[in-house]
């Protein structure tokens, strides 16, 4: 199964997706550190507190939002796209804040 | 003026010049700072040429990634930086073992034995009837303030940033520093019933049967300051990598993603931004602040840039929400409160919790003593058991004319064991909660007596004005069994029963069963 998240290159959004793709994300941070997403909202619905973190991509512009935690501020935690059959796709890497736990990312849904 | 209304007035005065000190010494936030504080490793793409910098490296640092950060840039670019005053107090965990709401051990009606570690974020009040310490079964309420919060309900956020538990290292020093303090001050409520009253001792261990004939007339009734205190809090840091830790953050982290704080985060997060959002307006802001920012020259142009960019997107955001203002507010205020309870998690992890703390006591009627305390707690394993242990030494401020004996009056020690019980629907845990007592007093305890040296009431007349009680001295023994019941977040009603050797002033067991109620009004100012 393709990977549904495409990086934007314009910087207007994040991400571009065909709307109807099923994304699933999760979080993974280096070896000693625990990293966990808390919550995953998308479009405005929040969907799940527990893994796997699934949500389907709508059309038009919409944020998805994760909270995230780890147990060392500073960390390099990675933001994983599962694409099924074994693949997988880093989509964002960040040094966690603990002053910033939420983190906003707009997709952006695109039929072509 | 009474001594006891000197004593506080001295003791507020004192807090004020501390406070008042700390506005002085340090220098204020500047908003761009607040944005972001914290960025660390986030900001290091500044180090490339601004043609290698990619369009995600940027977007780090932008308001969806700093959703925090931004609503304080917001809140400190409208200049309302004290709106928040109830933001910065915040939900007390109920499932908080080591959380001190009730007095310190001393005064009249209180149902602990000994002192825990922990002070609430903010202000505490507790109020115990009845209790097997002191003779009189008035009540005692206790006020107990953290020193950072304090200051940053008082001068703001620009002022005294938020300081996360999880990276204090980080933190500027002063909060760093203020979060260690806590002040208390203690109040007994001192009721009058034939016109004269009992003596109330000094110490925990003074405890004494509600017969107890040692009646003499002392100087007042309603309330009064039993004690103030300060506690400094010398707990060190985890060791982030200990295994240990990392288990125990899993369990906290479990706690915190069912809380409500966390469940309320999203829709705060969604009223500020999914309008322009959706509508597009933020996304080209994005898109343009964006390329400008990857083409700065340096640190400090990227900075005057992104104070420009973030400036033009508050107006953006004014013009497509009306609502934008009351939206930022709420931003900030659900993430105080996720931020009070996850802090509150992390600390409660911490595996060795130690503070020392002074109180200087004014027993009713008596002489006025310190008490130097150490405090010691510790979660042994990830069952929800708590472990605390006091060390503490009780010294007369000044020896009355014509006493005998020293200065210190006792040595105590103590421990105590709290077990998290199952939870009781809609009102929290329960806490099961047994403890041991031991003072050795150094010599007998001294009591005082009025100018006239006459008992009320009868024609005795007594040695001076300060009486030396015969054979008091030596071991007291104390051991109690408590259940702290939940009845809602701010009250609980903790019931127990104690039973001690003796008492300072009387050689004779003695068994008392209590109940009180505790409130932590903490959580009222969501």
């Amino acid at each position: 199964m393709p990977c549904c998240l495409t990086l934007s290159a314009t910087g207007k959004e994040r991400f571009l997706a065909k709307p109807g793709c099923k994304i699933t994300i999760s979080l993974k941070g280096p070896s000693g550190v625990n990293a966990e997403i808390l919550h995953i909202q998308y479009a405005g619905d929040p969907i799940d507190e527990e893994e796997p973190f699934e949500f389907t991509v709508k059309a038009g512009p919409k944020r998805l939002s994760l909270l995230v935690e780890a147990s060392k501020p500073g960390a390099l935690l990675q933001v994983i796209e599962d694409c099924g059959s074994g693949d997988r796709q880093i989509v964002d890497t960040f040094f966690f804040d603990p002053g910033n736990p939420g983190r906003g990312y707009v997709v952006r849904g695109v039929s072509s | 003026m009474t001594g006891a209304a000197v004593s506080l007035s001295r003791s507020c005065g004192s807090a004020l010049m501390l406070i008042l000190m700390s506005l002085a010494a340090f220098a204020q936030t500047s908003p761009i700072d607040l944005y972001l504080a914290g960025a660390g490793g986030n900001l290091n793409f500044l180090g490339k040429a601004p043609a290698n910098r990619t369009v995600q490296e940027v977007d780090n640092i932008l308001p969806l990634i700093r959703q925090r950060t931004f609503a304080d840039y917001v809140n400190a670019k409208l200049g309302d930086d004290r709106a928040d005053l109830k933001n910065l107090l915040d939900a007390v965990s109920a499932l908080r073992l080591n959380k001190l709401v009730g007095s310190t051990t001393g005064p009249a009606g209180t149902t602990s034995l000994l002192s825990r570690v922990a002070a609430p974020a903010v202000l505490g009040i507790g109020v115990e009837y009845g209790g097997i310490l002191q003779q009189n079964s008035g009540a005692t309420t206790t006020l107990r303030a953290n020193l950072l919060g304090v200051s940053r309900m008082v001068f703001g956020e620009q002022q005294f940033p938020y300081c996360p538990v999880l990276d204090e290292a980080n933190c500027r020093p002063d909060s760093r520093h203020l979060r260690r303090f806590s002040a208390s001050t203690s109040f007994e409520n001192i009721r009058a019933t034939t016109g004269t009253a009992m003596a109330t001792p000094l110490n925990p261990a003074a405890s004494a049967p509600a017969a107890m004939p040692i009646i003499t007339e002392l100087f007042g009734h309603d309330f009064r300051m039993a004690n103030w205190g300060i506690r400094f809090d010398v707990t060190p840091s985890n060791n982030l990598d200990d295994p240990g830790y990392l288990t125990s953050w899993r369990g906290a982290i479990a706690e915190l993603r069912q809380n409500e704080a966390t469940k309320a985060l999203p829709a705060a997060v969604q009223g500020v931004f999914d309008k322009t959002v959706e509508d597009d307006s933020y996304n080209s802001w994005n898109q343009a602040a964006n390329a400008a920012l990857r083409m700065t020259s340096d640190e400090r142009a990227f900075r005057l840039e992104l104070e420009k960019q973030l400036d033009l997107l508050i107006e953006i955001m004014k013009a497509k929400d009306p609502n934008f203002r009351q939206n930022i507010l709420d931003l900030r205020r659900a993430y105080t409160n996720y931020f009070t309870v996850r802090d509150d998690l992390l600390q409660k992890i911490q595996s060795h919790k130690m503070s020392v703390e002074y109180t200087n006591q004014h027993p009713q009627g008596q002489f006025s003593t310190s008490n130097v305390r150490f405090i010691y707690s510790h979660q042994p394993t990830n069952f929800p058991t708590l472990i605390t242990v006091n060390a503490a030494a009780t010294f007369y401020n000044s020896l009355p004319a014509g006493a005998k004996g020293a200065q210190l009056r006792d040595v105590q020690l103590a421990g105590q064991l709290d077990r998290r019980l199952s939870q009781i629907p809609k009102f929290g845990y329960a806490v099961a909660t047994f403890a041991g007592y031991y003072q050795w007093m150094k010599n007998d305890a001294l009591i005082a007596i009025g100018p006239d040296n006459i008992a009320p009431g009868s024609s005795i007349v007594l040695p001076g004005t300060a009486a030396t009680l015969l054979r008091t001295k030596g071991h007291i023994g104390i051991v109690q069994g408590k259940l702290s019941i939940p009845a809602g977040t701010v009250m609980k009603i903790p019931l127990s029963i104690t039973w001690s050797n003796r008492t300072e002033l009387i050689k004779e067991k003695d068994i008392r069963a209590q109940a009180g109620i505790t409130m932590d009004f903490d959580s009222l100012f969501h």
